[in-house]
């Protein structure tokens, strides 16, 4: 009996004894995890090493990873540069940190340190490998408010800083005498007036229900039209630049739903309209208004876009997802009849290629912008930039009617709002309008489905 | 009057007696009590071999006979065991009878007229053990029936706490609205799920049209029937019960890593020549978890499931009473907790999913005279449910669809992440679970019975009156507390400064109540008059019976005048049995009920049923084996319906409505519009019940001492009738709505069986019992579409029959494709991708190949098999329930990997690890899962046998071990009894189907899964 209670006892004995190993066990363990080595998984007495990184090369809001040792865990506590810039750290791990490749990094040389409490640097590795920076063409956010909260919306004039945001963009204007203004329309919104040299915006206000487009004539008056469903209704109204574009007067003529118009070098005014499904032609001197040719389906917005020679013009079809060309009769003074260029009427979509193999959805506003790379080919030496409004993204015809994608649907996405490398990471939503500043060298776009102007430059 | 009769006689013949024997007689006197030391009343003693040597006990128990030396003394009375005692020469002997062990042909059985001997059963009934029942740790007595009851088939879709089995008596014999049973308790339709398993005195099951017929138009789905206690005289009996419980789930999905996950994206998209979703670097990120916000690595089971939950029962009843009046009085409590957990900071309230129920009953029985028998019994039950603001069905949504890298539990910032709205679907599982509010709903009911059982021997013997009233009123309310944060998602990509990119994707909701209630009052009223009669070697009896009961909405009814009309019912039924030496039997019943839902000349339907039975073991021939105590054969014909309809009101009457639109008689600009009326549904006056023609073939056998027993019984019926739109009558015909009539039939044919094997071992106590369901049905008629393919048509298939194309592996290469005829789903159809039989040879594969495959969702074979042992005070139970001959797909956006095309669907790791093409790697074409796509694939995405799975499973469903306390431990505590005992349910299960428990038939996985239960238990009778 007395045997068999003492067995129990040893046994319980051994059983604390464990427990007590295990508790303790427990402890240490939690020690470890919590405090360890200051800060956070760094151990001041080994050095900080970086064995590798990847990738190699980039621009800026490239990520980086950093491949090494003793990097600690402590975000707050640890800094990367590279080329001298602050890099944004987003994670750091004990052997490996992901840093986003700052702006201007040119150097790419890239240092590593561990902060104490007050900010200080601890210690500090270098890294042997070098980031090779490439300078990208990088969509921006050049003017307006982004609101993570819609409701939030301001509309307002400010300074380039304040100047809430721009609903609706739907065509940019440069006036053509003072580069320093740029105006845009927006539809049933607000149009305004951006001036670079105060760098201020403006309301511009023509008193028109919808406007639709801003043009100039040769004389450097503005021409900006009334979108409105009246046959008894003037279209076209001319803003003196004499009276700063507060004074308009009508252009004679009944025109309904223009969306389009354009001025030849010769002087005449061509314009769009809706529901006739037309062009007509309007002579400043003779006061004659005549069909210039009638477009293949009404109900359709036509875009009109001239080339700078005034050889032909671009007609971009909204509704009908595809751009034509109607070429100059300089004989007749008077543009011909229009043909297919690139896209497939009435088929929406999403295709690089050519001519009809291409597909459009809803394109907008074009620019001609006049490419390096075919001087000396003699003929044609503009691409056509176009906003192409539901595929989210700015494309290019080229001379040839190639279509392809130069900027927006980052990452195979469609809609967005990203700012970054133009086809890896930008995204747009719905953009309509487009501007080519050619003493800046870059691109408006008005992004419509984001409230904001976005501007496409190479990093300087 | 009989007993001083006897008492008379006994004293004249024990004078004779005493004249004739008189020196040689002693008398002995003593007390005869019960175990429990309770006297008896009116026991009769007498003396072996000695006619007319009798007396009975008086109220103290206390006996006096006069009897020769080494004689043997007789005692009995009903309901305890017979006792013999030879005498020597004591003249004080104190006697304890035994409770009395139920012999087979003792046994009675409660069937629709009443309590009937089992021997004499004609029907196909099968009588439940309540005990197996009680083991079940679930709220409710539905989640315990299958593989314990012959003849039911059941599944349950959900673990979610106070959710309930679906359960169908032998087989779905209808495509019609309802196939679900008749519930009665005491008599009258009541909730099965409300009623405590405690407080069932029998449970039994009516199968065939023999036992149903007198349901008439509402036993055609099978009747269960339940009767509950009631108090026996004598001392008073305190039981009392406690149980713990542990609940674990039983079969989680298991999903993939986030790296996984990222790997498995890129590969379905450079699968199909796209450009892989995440990039080289951001697969590093993700694998060194360098990125929390927009790489984040959630195990969101783990996020918000708890391991486990605790939940507790527990029950006290009291019975007892006199002469003239008993009573039985119980309560229970059951608190089931669920599995989620919730947020520690929020103390007003809780979101976790929970189930309470609360019981009460009280029964009285009075003895007004002595041949009137009034029982007064009130009951009630209410149910609390609480669950997450946004539901349980949200939360599982979600929990299938988030996938690892979705998005974090909360953005380094504080910002709390979504994946989008969708009325709460799309929130992320934690802030489903913890931060929506809470819906909290109840259910309470309140039952009136009274009873009259009026014996009218004074008008012929063997008569006797029944007389039953119940008052039933039930109301649901709920009250919905929804509330959520304001919720944000982070853009895919960080911008060039490294910064996440947010968009508000829901606003906040500040808490919002809404509420909602219905409810609904019964009254049942009956009539029944019993004869009974043995009048030599014939056995007479006969029923009458007449029933009335309405139920009407009391709360939520709408403005609809039909809505507040009772439903009513009522019928006439009656029953003649009668039996030769209880050797041959014969029994006819009928049911003529009537339902206000039909037009007057279609609302009362007569239902006959004939059924006889010949009891071989009684035959003078076989009297010689006497190890037969029973074998019986029996067969039932008859026909019963079923008139429910669904929530079709009053189909024999139209609706006109006045049309849109009209004629202006006037000029223009004034209004004198006139607009016609037309029929917006035209009547169906010819509408009725189904019919249900049942045939029963049965054996009910009992042998060695009962130590064998069981039955077997093989059923066919067809059902006729079924309701249903006629939606394919030609255009000609000229109607502007959809007619209904009963067109529909089934067939439905299986068996049932159970047995059980009883042997003692030395002091160890052994059963074994098993039985088994198998079922099959097949339309034979039903309004659908014609077609040119007879395999196209639900005629002459399983009702709810699976059906699709039939796989034939995966395409080896191009080759294979361009020999293979055209699949049409798809444009580009590539290797690796499912290739499909062309049933009908036409060259093509479209929907015209898809063909009957599997069986159904719902099982068509049950059985359940067991061992129970005793010794001493320990007892185990084992029991195993498995279910086979079921099928079903496997679909939705976890099955279908990245079928979404938007990261929506998690990815199981079944998948992600199996035997799965990939090209260039892995071109198996005989592999599990085809080659992956990123987005839609309408060619591998789509039933086909591909992806129909075995639904079947074996699980040890019950393990009950338990040690009662010795007598001479707890007698001193005055206790009877008391027993701990340690339920495990759900322990093991076996099965071939491994993404998710197999029993919830779920072909998404989106459902609360099953527990696996541990519990704990006392119980203790004073």
């Amino acid at each position: 009996m007395y045997m068999k209670k003492s067995k129990t006892r040893r046994w319980c004995r051994s059983m604390e004894i464990i427990m007590l190993a295990l508790i303790t066990l427990f402890f240490v363990q939690c020690k470890k995890e919590v405090s360890g080595n200051q800060p956070n998984g760094f151990d001041p007495s080994k050095p900080i090493v970086v064995d590798s990184i990847y990738p190699k090369e980039g621009g800026v809001g490239t990520n980086l990873i950093l491949y090494g040792q003793n990097f600690g865990n402590d975000l707050s506590r640890t800094k990367v540069t590279i080329g001298g810039k602050a890099a944004k750290v987003v994670g750091v791990r004990g052997n490996s940190i992901y840093c986003v490749i700052p702006e201007k990094a040119y150097d790419g040389d890239i240092q590593i340190s561990i902060l104490d409490d007050e900010g200080n640097p601890l210690a500090e590795g270098t890294s042997k490998e070098i980031f090779s920076y490439v300078r990208k063409w990088l969509v921006s956010t050049f003017l307006g408010k982004y609101y993570e909260v819609s409701s939030d919306f301001e509309e307002k004039e400010g300074p380039f800083n304040d100047c809430g945001a721009f609903k609706g963009i739907l065509w940019f204007s440069f006036d053509p005498l003072n580069h320093d203004h740029l105006y845009f329309t927006a539809d049933a919104n607000s149009c305004r007036m951006i001036d670079f040299e105060k760098e201020y915006v403006n309301y511009f206000r023509t008193g028109f229900s919808r406007t639709s487009i801003i043009s100039w004539d040769n004389d450097g008056d503005m021409i900006a039209s009334d979108n409105h469903s009246s046959d008894t209704k003037y279209g076209n109204y001319i803003f003196s630049r004499s009276s700063g574009f507060t004074q308009k007067e009508a252009i004679p003529v009944y025109a309904r739903g223009v969306n389009g118009t354009m001025i030849h070098p010769n002087g005449e005014l061509y314009y769009s309209r809706y529901r006739a499904g037309d062009v007509r032609r309007y002579d400043f001197q003779t006061g004659e208004d005549k069909l210039a040719f009638a477009n293949p389906y009404s109900a359709v917005a036509v875009y009109m876009v001239m080339h700078p020679s005034g050889d032909y013009a671009y007609l971009i079809e909204y509704e009908k997802h595809f751009i034509m060309r109607t070429d100059y009769d300089p004989v007749k003074k008077i543009f011909k009849t229009p043909y297919t260029i690139a896209g497939a009427a009435a088929t929406a979509g999403y295709k690089d290629g050519v001519g009809t193999s291409a597909l459009l959805n809803h394109p907008v506003q074009g620019v001609f912008v006049k490419n390096p790379a075919y001087e000396g080919n003699g003929a044609d030496q503009y691409d056509f930039y176009f906003c192409d409004r539901d595929n989210h993204a700015v494309r290019i015809l080229n001379p040839q009617g190639r279509v392809s994608t130069y900027a927006g649907r980052g990452n195979n996405g469609t809609s967005g709002y990203a700012n970054g490398d133009l086809r890896t990471e930008a995204r747009f939503n719905a953009p309509q309008a487009i501007a080519y500043d050619e003493e800046r060298k870059c691109f408006y776009i008005g992004d419509a489905g984001n409230w904001i102007i976005r501007k496409i430059a190479q990093e300087e | 009057m009989i007993k001083k009769f006897l008492l008379l006689l006994s004293i004249v013949l024990l004078g004779v007696c005493s004249g004739l024997l008189a020196q040689e007689e002693m008398t002995v006197t003593g007390v005869i009590t019960d175990m429990n030391k309770v006297p008896i009343e009116g026991v009769s003693v007498s003396v072996l071999d000695a006619p007319g040597t009798g007396t009975l006990s008086d109220k103290e128990g206390r006996y006096s006979i006069k009897i020769l030396p080494f004689h043997t003394l007789v005692f009995t009375f009903v309901g305890y065991e017979k006792q013999k005692i030879m005498l020597k020469d004591q003249k004080v002997l104190d006697v304890t009878l035994e409770d009395a062990k139920a012999s087979v042909l003792d046994q009675v059985v409660v069937t629709a007229t009443g309590e009937q001997k089992k021997i004499s059963v004609t029907g196909a009934i099968t009588t439940v053990d309540v005990e197996q029942l009680k083991a079940n740790p679930s709220t409710s007595m539905a989640d315990a029936l299958a593989g314990n009851v012959p003849g039911i088939q059941a599944m349950q879709t959900s673990g979610r706490p106070g959710s309930v089995s679906e359960f169908w008596v032998r087989s779905i014999s209808t495509f019609g609205a309802s196939n679900s049973a008749l519930v009665l308790i005491d008599g009258f339709e009541r909730d099965l799920n409300e009623i405590n398993v405690e407080d069932v005195a029998s449970f039994t099951v009516l199968k065939d049209a023999s036992a149903t017929a007198i349901y008439g138009s509402k036993g055609a789905n099978g009747v269960l029937l339940i009767t509950t206690k009631k108090g026996k005289g004598g001392k008073v009996n305190i039981n009392g019960k406690v149980e713990g419980f542990y609940s674990e789930l039983t079969k989680l999905p298991d999903f993939a890593d986030g790296y996984t996950y990222a790997s498995l994206a890129n590969e379905a998209k450079e699968a199909r020549n796209e450009e892989p979703l995440f990039s080289k670097d951001e697969l590093e990120i993700l694998r060194l978890g360098l990125d929390p916000d927009l790489f984040p690595n959630v195990d969101w089971m783990d996020v918000l499931l708890r391991n486990g939950a605790k939940s507790q029962r527990s029950l006290l009843n009291v019975s007892g009473g006199g002469n003239t009046a008993r009573y039985y009085i119980s309560g229970s409590y059951q608190d089931q907790q669920g599995m989620y957990k919730v947020d520690d900071a929020l103390k007003e309230y809780n979101t976790n999913t929970n189930f309470k129920k609360y019981t009460y009953r009280l029964s009285v029985d009075m003895d007004i005279t002595k041949s009137t028998l009034l029982t007064a019994g009130i009951s009630g039950s209410l149910r609390k449910q609480n669950d997450p603001g946004v539901g349980s069905n949200s939360i599982w949504t979600a929990l299938m669809g988030y996938n690892p890298i979705t998005s974090p539990m909360m953005y380094s910032d504080g910002k709390i992440p979504s994946d989008g709205d969708d009325n709460g679907d799309r929130f992320n599982p934690w802030v489903q679970g913890t931060m929506t509010g809470y819906n909290e709903s109840w259910q309470n009911n309140i039952q009136t019975t009274l009873n009259l059982r009026q014996r009218l021997d004074f008008i012929t013997k063997g008569l006797t009156f029944i007389g039953r009233f119940g008052y039933d009123t039930y109301n649901s309310n709920y009250i919905l507390r929804k509330k959520h944060p304001e919720l944000w998602k982070a853009s895919r990509y960080r911008n060039t400064n490294g910064e996440l990119v947010f968009q508000r994707v829901v606003e906040e909701q500040k808490m919002e109540q809404s509420s909602g209630s219905e409810g609904d009052k019964r009254e049942f009223l009956e009539w029944q008059l019993n004869y009974d009669r043995t009048i030599g070697v014939h056995n007479f009896g006969a029923v009458a019976k007449y029933s009335q009961s309405g139920k009407v909405f009391t709360q939520n009814i709408g403005d609809d005048l039909k809505n507040g009309i009772a439903q009513r019912n009522q019928g006439l039924a009656g029953r003649v049995n009668y039996n030769y030496k209880s050797r041959y039997f014969i029994d006819f019943n009928f049911g003529y009920t009537g339902s206000e839902n039909f037009h007057k000349d279609y609302r009362f339907g007569f239902f006959p049923a004939i059924s006889g039975a010949w009891n071989i073991g009684e035959e003078p021939w076989l009297k010689n084996a006497s190890w037969i105590d029973m074998f019986k054969i029996r067969y039932s014909y008859g026909r019963t319906g079923n008139d429910n309809l669904g929530d079709v009101r009053f189909p024999y009457l139209y609706t006109i409505e006045q049309n849109v639109g009209g004629y202006n008689f006037a000029d223009f600009t004034s209004d004198n519009t006139w607009s016609g009326i037309h029929y917006s549904a035209v009547a169906s006056p010819n509408v009725s019940w189904e019919i249900a023609t049942k045939q029963d073939l049965g054996i009910d056998y009992s042998f060695f001492n009962d130590k064998f027993n069981g039955a077997v019984d093989y059923f066919y019926e067809r059902r006729t009738g079924i309701y249903m739109a006629r939606n394919y009558l030609p255009g000609i015909v000229g109607l502007e709505s959809v007619p209904s009539a009963n067109v529909g039939e089934v067939l439905a044919k299986g068996f049932d069986g159970n047995f059980s094997f009883k042997q003692t071992l030395g002091k160890v106590e052994l059963t074994i019992r098993g039985n088994i369901t198998y079922s099959k049905n097949k339309i034979i008629e039903k309004d659908e579409e014609n077609s040119i393919y007879w395999y196209k048509l639900e005629e002459g298939h399983r009702v709810n029959q699976a059906r699709g194309l039939i796989s034939l592996g995966l395409f080896k290469d191009y080759d294979d494709i361009r020999n293979s005829p055209r699949q049409t789903f798809s444009d580009d159809v590539m290797p690796g991708d499912i290739k499909y039989k062309d049933v009908n040879g036409d060259g093509i594969i479209d929907d015209n190949d898809r063909v009957a495959i599997g069986a159904t969702t719902k099982p068509n074979l049950t059985y359940g098999f067991g061992v129970s042992a005793s010794w001493k005070g320990f007892d185990v139970n084992v029991h195993f329930q498995g279910v086979g001959k079921s099928t079903y797909f496997i679909e939705g956006s976890t099955v279908y990997m990245f079928s979404t095309g938007d990261g929506w669907g998690n990815i199981l790791n079944e998948m992600a690890n199996g035997n799965r093409w990939i090209l260039g790697v892995n071109e198996d074409p005989n592999a599990d899962y085809p080659r992956l796509t990123y987005g839609a694939n309408a060619n591998n995405n789509r039933a086909s046998t591909f992806w129909l799975r075995d639904g079947s499973y074996m699980r040890l469903k019950t393990l009950d071990m338990g040690y009662s306390l010795p007598k001479s431990l707890i007698n001193k505590a005055h206790l009877n009894n008391a027993r701990i005992f340690f339920i495990g349910t759900n322990l093991l299960t076996f099965t071939g189907f491994k993404l998710w428990d197999p029993e919830l038939g779920s072909t998404n996985g989106k459902v609360y899964p099953l527990s696996k239960t541990f519990s704990l238990g006392l119980s203790v009778t004073l």
